[in-house]
């Protein structure tokens, strides 16, 4: 199956768009490019650590992450509290962990939500153009200029907080930038004559969207993912400030680090602000070194 | 090109560091004698620009106040023990019914301008405040003054009409308009009377306490307002460059920079010895780092941040007691929180002490009742302390017959779970932070505490015009003068939010502004302040002191005290080598 | 064979065509704009609703005992708000017709004199900001595309991920300690002009440029940080077309290619970012702005919202919705400009 695929035949199902193996062969393919990209490797693993540790939260910290004890608060690292503690004498190596399950869902699924829709709409405006265009554009002018912050306040009083309805939120309303992205490359890639061919050939809609031009516009949807879930975990702390948001005494990186945020922490604790910083850092950077491995992946034009 | 650009940037960066290269500051002071000497410039500092609307009827922004109080004098000010006393006023006298006061203003006071300071001025402010067509918010607090309360029903009545649709606006307008003229030439008469230029009187209908403070407020000038509209009265350049009678003159306002003011040669307390003041709007993060500099001579400074300045020598802290607390509000229809026993235990439960002594480091006080203690109505012995105390707690719960009959840690009464919901606004760190602090003390006595944080402005929509919340935070600053009667009477907005009524508070309430002697005013209080203590309509929380950050390498001649930091500024000075 | 058609379709076109289609550009911008205004209109409607519906208004945070809340009462029917929403909107939609953008409910003055003091402070910090992130993010991006995985490549990588998980807070007062407040001072701390300065001309601009300089770097680096992974990853992507190695293979030199060639494709995901950053040119940055004290639009953006100061809210939304649109339409003339392959009917 997989196997077949050498470069040659790999360019000629490209010009031809005859369709390539079946099935899972196209995934089996990139999984196993993927696998030998030893930096979206490491980005992987990194990302499944994370994900460990967040669900192992509770087998992982000696403390609990909501335990407020008065009699500990601000200690620097110590034995006893890794990573110190808070304000309200908390285990910050806790909260730290804990904090995983809410920053990396909130990012990776509001992040997701958005991808969908904004690939989806700007593949179908940039490839149609024309009046579908027009009308998917203006629509996402319209959702862009929507007062964030305002709806934001709404939310807060219609819907019961969750990090269900943020991750909701922030994906619904974020989609704009990438779907205009999406576009853009869509604009200049159905002119190619790759494109054009397949079109010659009659291959459908949406083979042609999905299997020749959505691959070679991957290089700013990753980019605009990874931004994104940067975004989408520093954003949560922002709208948690207008009511909208995680809740107290549930931790999630982008709280840690929006309580932390004095010159006081900044100074004299940075126990407080290293850890829930580096932890964004890392997943980002993870997030970025897969997102670049998949779209080298998935480029079939790539040799190994 | 990317050559072409890094070397345009390198090329102003270094003309900056050539040209701008700040000569050091802090140092130890130089050899400053004692005898002060004009010169210098003040640089304070507030942490949000203010609004620009620097009209002592108009402001609604605590910052525009900090302006306004430098610029601007009212009849009173306080000594150093709170009370009353003559500030553009040379004396006065309360009649022997209690009803009337009458002062008497120092002569030959001038404004910025150089136009003579009369009573038609202080009628002005008064009168400007209870017109109909003033878009300020402070009428009510002169309602007390003869015939203003039925004028200001006569309002309310032709409002409602308006809302029924049973007037137009114009009709109702027309109306107020008509009320308004009856009442000058009316009570009115008598409520604000200037008798002659240096001497003006105001009468209530009944004896009414707080209504010296009230009469406090600056005093603006007529000459300059009464060719305006007073709906207009925003729109008159005064309102935004203001004229007064204060120390300082207002030069002008550098939207969301600063405000510079120069000092006025004639002030009548004496010419001030620093020529300029410059109130920087400023980061309260970076301000820390400018204070040190020596970039900023004063802020008010938080007390977690305390420790960042505190081994500065330059800086000098001064701190006092303020005139506010923060509460946890009831909700009494809740059925959980309605019983007494319940707030009781929750009192007990909560470790208010580690808030004074552990966020606001030890900058604070434990409140057990309204009243704050650098208020003269303030009597710590006659209140129970609610120290911390877990199996009083539990008994007390146990004894409302709320028990844990499943023995998940949480307390049930006939199938219900002890538990509510605590809505608390953000910004401001140390109450956000209280919240999760209670939510884990109740839970140890088994109530089960769901936090909500919400923006100011919604947490204040959900809680006072909805009510829709069990419990909520929020605190109080408060005056001068005790009467709680704006937030603690029923038929009030701020009153009415519990929904907790008690015939004898109310009584006492309404005793407490019908006497005018402290002897005779602080036993009803006393006993006022013992009833919420028991009752606990609020679960009562802390008081934050203030504390003030001051160069004091620059800064000379500060005697601070329950005024404030800075209240003598008039008398404050700079020594020569600092005026640089 | 196919792909070197394809390049050939990519180089310059000749100038008569330019010409052509330049005509064609302007005819397609003229009914963008057309259309625009309807869209604009509808926007606003929306935008009012989602404004009025935030739960408060403007005297819901005045909680305060010596406030009068039969006075709070009738400020409100002075102003309308208790008005029904549809006659609101009327009102303002009427007044805003005649240019008059209303009057501020906390600031007591007109909102277009509030806006126009702090445009040019605005303007003067988004222009610098993007300029520095353009002249540095796309030089930074080609090279690090072009040396993919060197230490320049993954400095710039390391940079561009640490500027996005650093809280702009942190940067800011980072910037202000190593510059303005430790040891060496050689850039003000705060402002846009020294306080009580009244300079003019060419001092006063130098006065602002001096005071520009570390809030630009503070909100450059984000910007910074995310252009420069767009454009590395769409310089990858286009320099691995065939295209462009067959050019290689024809002897061209890197330079020509990488310039002449691959820049040219890699521009559009650029160009997207350009309109979409056209809003935020006089959006200001709230946490920017409020470490440095710079008087921008997006402290007053962000004020007006915790104050419900709703003609505030509504210009500056109104403002940004005319920008976003605008973004919109540069864009698609910048991708014909840069790829005449695309037309739009």
């Amino acid at each position: 199956m997989a196997t077949q695929l050498n470069p040659r035949r790999s360019t000629r199902t490209f010009l031809k768009s005859t369709p390539p193996p079946e099935g899972q062969g196209l995934w089996a393919a990139t999984w196993r490019r993927l696998s030998r990209n030893p930096r979206a490797m490491v980005g992987l693993y990194v990302l499944i650590i994370m994900g460990l540790t967040a669900v192992f939260a509770p087998q992982l910290s000696l403390h609990p992450q909501d335990h407020v004890n008065m009699q500990v608060v601000e200690q620097a690292p110590s034995a006893q509290y890794w990573l110190g503690t808070d304000e309200l004498g908390r285990d910050v190596f806790a909260r730290l962990l804990y904090g995983g399950r809410i920053s990396l869902t909130v990012g990776f699924v509001a992040v997701s939500i958005y991808l969908a829709i904004g690939i989806f709409l700007g593949s179908l405006a940039g490839y149609y153009g024309g009046m579908v265009d027009n009308i998917i554009m203006r629509i996402t002018d319209v959702i862009m200029v929507l007062p964030f912050l305002p709806l934001a306040l709404t939310m807060a009083v219609v819907l019961k907080p969750s990090i269900y309805n943020t991750m909701i939120i922030i994906g619904l309303l974020s989609w704009t930038g990438i779907c205009r992205l999406v576009r853009g490359e869509f604009l200049t890639l159905r002119k190619r004559d790759y494109v054009e061919a397949a079109i010659a050939e009659g291959a459908g809609d949406s083979r042609i969207i999905f299997r020749h031009i959505l691959p070679n516009a991957m290089a700013p949807i990753v980019v605009s993912a990874t931004l994104g879930v940067a975004t989408a975990i520093l954003g949560e702390a922002g709208l948690s400030f207008l009511g909208f948001g995680v809740q107290q005494p549930t931790p999630s990186w982008g709280n840690m680090l929006s309580a932390a945020i004095s010159l006081k922490v900044l100074v004299l604790q940075p126990w407080l602000w290293i850890p829930p910083g580096l932890m964004i850092f890392i997943a980002v950077l993870a997030v970025n070194l897969l997102g670049d491995g998949l779209r080298d992946a998935m480029d079939p034009r790539l040799k190994q | 090109m990317l050559k072409r650009c890094l070397a345009a940037v390198l090329g102003l960066v270094l003309l900056f560091m050539v040209g701008c290269n700040k000569s050091g500051t802090g140092g130890d002071g130089g050899t400053a004698g004692n005898t002060p000497v004009d010169g210098g410039t003040l640089n304070l500092s507030m942490f949000s620009a203010p609004k620009g609307v620097f009209n002592p009827i108009l402001y609604e922004d605590q910052y525009d106040s900090n302006v306004i109080g430098l610029v601007f004098d009212g009849l009173l000010m306080n000594n150093e023990k709170l009370e009353w006393i003559c500030d553009l006023c040379q004396n006065y006298s309360v009649s022997d019914d209690n009803k009337t006061v009458t002062f008497k203003l120092k002569p030959g006071l001038k404004w910025h301008d150089g136009q003579p300071v009369t009573t038609a001025d202080v009628a002005f402010t008064f009168r400007a405040v209870l017109h109909p067509e003033y878009t300020g918010v402070r009428t009510g607090d002169y309602s007390a003054l003869a015939g203003v309360q039925k004028m200001l029903d006569e309002r309310d009545d032709l409002d409602t009409q308006v809302k029924d649709k049973k007037i137009t606006d114009a009709e109702s307008a027309k109306k107020k308009m008509d009320s308004w003229n009856a009442w000058l030439s009316g009570d009115g008469k008598k409520a604000i009377n200037p008798v002659d230029d240096l001497t003006i009187s105001f009468t209530t209908d009944e004896p009414y306490a707080p209504l010296l403070q009230n009469l406090a407020t600056s005093i603006m000038p007529e000459h300059i307002f009464k060719t305006t509209e007073i709906g207009k009265m925003a729109d008159n350049p005064a309102t935004k460059a203001p004229i007064g009678t204060g120390p300082y003159k207002f030069v002008e306002y550098k939207k969301d920079q600063y405000v510079k003011l120069v000092r006025n040669e004639d002030y009548h307390l004496g010419k001030p010895h620093i020529p300029t003041i410059i109130y920087k709007i400023a980061n309260q993060e970076v301000a820390i780092g400018q204070l040190k500099s020596g970039e900023l001579d004063f802020m008010p400074i938080n007390p977690a941040d305390v420790e960042l300045v505190k081994s500065d020598k330059n800086v000098r802290l001064e701190t006092r007691p303020d005139f506010g607390y923060q509460y946890m509000g009831i909700n009494f229809d809740n059925a959980f929180l309605k019983d007494k026993l319940v707030r009781q235990a929750i009192m007990y439960g909560l470790d208010r002490q580690a808030i004074v002594d552990k966020f606001l480091k030890g900058y604070g006080t434990v409140m057990n009742s309204h009243m704050p203690p650098v208020i003269w109505a303030y009597d710590a012995a006659s209140l129970k302390p609610y120290a911390r105390d877990l199996s009083k707690a539990k008994d007390l719960l146990a004894q409302a017959g709320w028990k844990d009959k499943n023995a998940d840690g949480y307390l049930t009464k006939d199938g219900k779970v002890a538990q509510f919901t605590l809505k608390y606004p953000s910004g401001n760190k140390v109450r956000e932070n209280s919240a999760p602090l209670i939510q884990a003390n109740l839970k140890e006595i088994g109530i089960k505490v769901d936090l909500q944080m919400l923006e100011f402005s919604t947490l204040s929509t959900e809680v006072f015009d909805k009510r829709n919340m069990d419990a909520w935070l929020m605190g109080w600053s408060l005056s001068i003068d005790p009467d709680p009667g704006a937030i603690f009477l029923p038929d009030n907005k701020w009153g009415k939010v519990t929904g907790w009524t008690n015939a004898r508070s109310e009584q006492l309430i309404k005793q407490g502004t019908k006497v005018l002697k402290v002897s005779d005013r602080k036993p009803l209080y006393v006993e006022w302040a013992k009833i919420l203590n028991d009752e606990l309509p609020y679960i009562f929380l802390y008081s934050q002191n203030v504390v003030d950050a001051v160069r004091q390498d620059k800064v000379m001649g500060l005697k601070p005290d329950a005024r404030g930091t800075l209240w003598n500024i008039w008398e404050l000075w700079i020594p020569k080598d600092k005026q640089g | 064979m196919r792909r070197v058609g394809a390049a050939v379709a990519v180089a310059p076109a000749p100038f008569c065509r330019t010409l052509r289609r330049g005509e064609a550009v302007i005819t397609y911008t003229i009914r963008r704009l057309v259309q625009m205004l309807p869209i604009l209109l509808g926007a606003t409607m929306v935008i009012f609703l989602v404004i009025k519906l935030a739960p408060g208004d403007p005297f819901s945070g005045m909680i305060n005992p010596h406030i009068d809340p039969h006075k709070i009462e009738e400020e409100r029917h002075r102003l309308c708000l208790d008005c029904p929403l549809p006659e609101q909107y009327a009102i303002w939609l009427k007044e805003l017709l005649q240019g008059n953008l209303g009057t501020s409910i906390r600031f007591k003055e007109p909102v277009a004199g509030i806006i126009r003091d702090k445009m040019g402070p605005t303007l003067a910090l988004g222009v610098t900001t993007e300029v520095i992130v353009f002249a540095l993010g796309i030089p930074i991006g080609i090279l690090s595309a072009r040396r993919q995985h060197s230490w320049l490549d993954n400095a710039a990588t390391l940079f561009a991920f640490g500027g996005l998980s650093i809280p702009a807070f942190f940067f800011g007062l980072l910037l202000l300690k190593t510059f303005s407040l430790g040891s060496v001072q050689i850039f003000p701390s705060s402002g846009y002009i020294t306080p009580g300065s009244s300079t003019t001309g060419i001092a006063h601009f130098l006065d602002v440029a001096h005071h520009l300089v570390l809030p630009a770097l503070a909100l450059g680096v984000t910007g910074i940080a995310g252009l420069t992974r767009y454009v590395r990853s769409s310089m990858l992507e286009v320099l691995r077309q065939d295209y462009i190695r067959t050019a290689q293979a024809k002897g061209l030199g890197e330079r020509v290619v990488v310039y002449k060639h691959a820049l040219r494709n890699a521009l559009i995901p650029v160009i997207t970012i350009i309109g979409l950053e056209l809003p935020g040119l006089v959006g200001g940055a709230i946490i920017t702005e409020s470490i440095f004290i710079w008087p921008g639009m997006g402290r007053l953006l962000y004020t007006a919202l915790l104050e419900r100061d709703y003609p505030v809210l509504m210009a500056l939304n109104l403002m940004f919705a005319f920008l976003t649109m605008l973004g919109s339409l540069l864009a698609d003339i910048g991708y014909a400009v840069v790829d005449p392959r695309i037309r739009y009917d």
